[in-house]
């Protein structure tokens, strides 16, 4: 009996064809994730298919669903979602996110630019100098009860209005440039516009601290001394002022 | 002798090829991971001498150390197994057991997890330092707590990303739940 070759009905040849087109033609985007995620193996192959960006899009989205450390940023997986639909989702979202950092990050630069304009004021409305710099160990006959640094220090001016007073920080550097201390410095007895005022003052040196004892045994000469304004009243009412 | 050499021949031929067989790139994954584990433990352990046995401090830094050991141990034992049978699975309950579905999915939320995780326990140890007296001690306690999910979360890590079972105790049987 001769051997009969395989046929294939012409409708069922164009079905098979057409199976065969459609296999070929289906997008692994168009696949719907499955919201358990026991049956996430059966998007595998679909996720094996797409472009390493379009993957890690998607990778990025699905940890969403589950965790985010962008407060609002947790999205739900709703039943029928595709994955094309997950990575646009995904995109959209992140191009939100990078406008929104883009805004803070302006008005970051804004902020200090703001800032610096306000520093370089203060900077220039007054100087402060250190006229002198003793340490003055106790001394109960002179009614000195603990051991201090008397400093006296100058004040200048150098606006055309009249400061009602100046707040600020005086630091205190060693030859080689090592801060010693750190004093908040108020002055409230006004300094007439362009001229120059001094002040006698003191700080209380605590023997049991390092920092301290350093400071009192600096040789005089070689304190570095630098006055960080943050505030400045003028006696119209207005005022400069940065945040220390 | 050279009856001796014929015989084992085939055996070692057969180990070579099954050697060979074992996934290089899971193999130095395996190894990196074995390594820093294996520091991380020893860490733990330096750490846990500060601490007078028997203090909670000393309890705190033990379990944490023993949570690493576990991790530690399984991934030792997955090394060999990849090693001397790369076809080595694992049964549960009864059934070979196979990594889940979306391990990926997983790997990458525990990773989100352990850099918060990691961040705040780095944080709290900070505190910590800054801190002395016995409020420095409760701020180390808390830092000891802060880190334990560390190890737990590194643990849950390692099992996805070289394919073991995360299960910690067996299923009660059903003598056991009737009891």
């Amino acid at each position: 009996m001769p051997a009969r070759p395989l046929q294939i009905a012409p409708a069922r040849r164009l079905a098979l064809i057409a199976l065969l087109v459609c296999a070929a033609c289906n997008r692994p985007d168009e696949a719907v994730i499955p919201t358990e995620p026991a049956t996430f193996d059966r998007i595998k192959s679909d996720i094996d298919r797409l472009s390493t960006v379009d993957r890690e899009a998607l990778m990025r989205y699905m940890v969403r669903t589950r965790v985010s450390t962008i407060p609002g940023g947790r999205v739900v997986l709703q039943p029928g979602t595709t994955i094309r639909q997950a990575i646009d989702a995904q995109r959209s979202f992140e191009a939100e996110q990078q406008a929104k950092e883009a805004a803070a990050v302006a008005l970051k630069e804004k902020i200090e630019l703001e800032r610096t304009d306000r520093r370089k004021a203060l900077d220039n409305a007054v100087q402060v100098v250190l006229l002198s710099f003793r340490y003055a160990p106790s001394d109960f006959e002179l009614r000195r009860y603990s051991n201090t640094v008397q400093i006296e220090l100058g004040i200048e001016n150098k606006t055309d209005r009249n400061i009602a007073g100046i707040q600020g920080i005086t630091v205190f550097r060693d030859l080689f440039g090592n801060e010693m201390r750190r004093v908040r410095l108020r002055y409230d007895k006004g300094v007439t516009a362009g001229k120059t005022v001094t002040w006698r003052g003191s700080i209380d040196v605590n023997q049991f601290d390092d920092k301290d004892r350093a400071l009192s045994q600096l040789e005089p000469a070689t304190v570095k001394f630098a006055f960080e304004p943050d505030m400045i009243v003028f006696r119209d009412g207005t005022s400069l002022k940065v945040e220390p | 002798m050279m009856i001796r050499i014929l015989m084992f021949a085939p055996l070692l031929t057969m180990s070579v090829l099954v050697g060979s067989c074992a996934d290089p790139a899971a193999t130095e994954a395996l190894r990196i991971d074995v390594e820093r584990l294996r520091a991380r433990v020893d860490e733990g352990k330096k750490e846990r001498i500060k601490y007078g046995e028997g203090s909670v401090l000393n309890l705190l830094v033990s379990m944490r150390v023993a949570s690493d050991e576990h991790t530690l141990a399984m991934l030792e034992q997955k090394s060999a197994a990849l090693r001397w049978y790369p076809r080595f699975t694992y049964t549960v309950d009864g059934q070979t057991w196979k990594p889940p579905a979306d391990t990926e999915v997983q790997l990458r939320v525990l990773e989100v997890e352990l850099v918060k995780a990691q961040s705040e326990a780095r944080a709290e140890r900070a505190r910590a330092a800054r801190m002395g007296g016995l409020i420095g001690m409760i701020a180390q306690m808390n830092a000891e707590l802060k880190a334990m999910p560390v190890a737990q979360l590194e643990y849950q890590m390692m099992a996805l990303r070289h394919g073991y079972p995360i299960y910690l105790t067996p299923k009660p049987s059903f003598e056991e739940l009737k009891k």
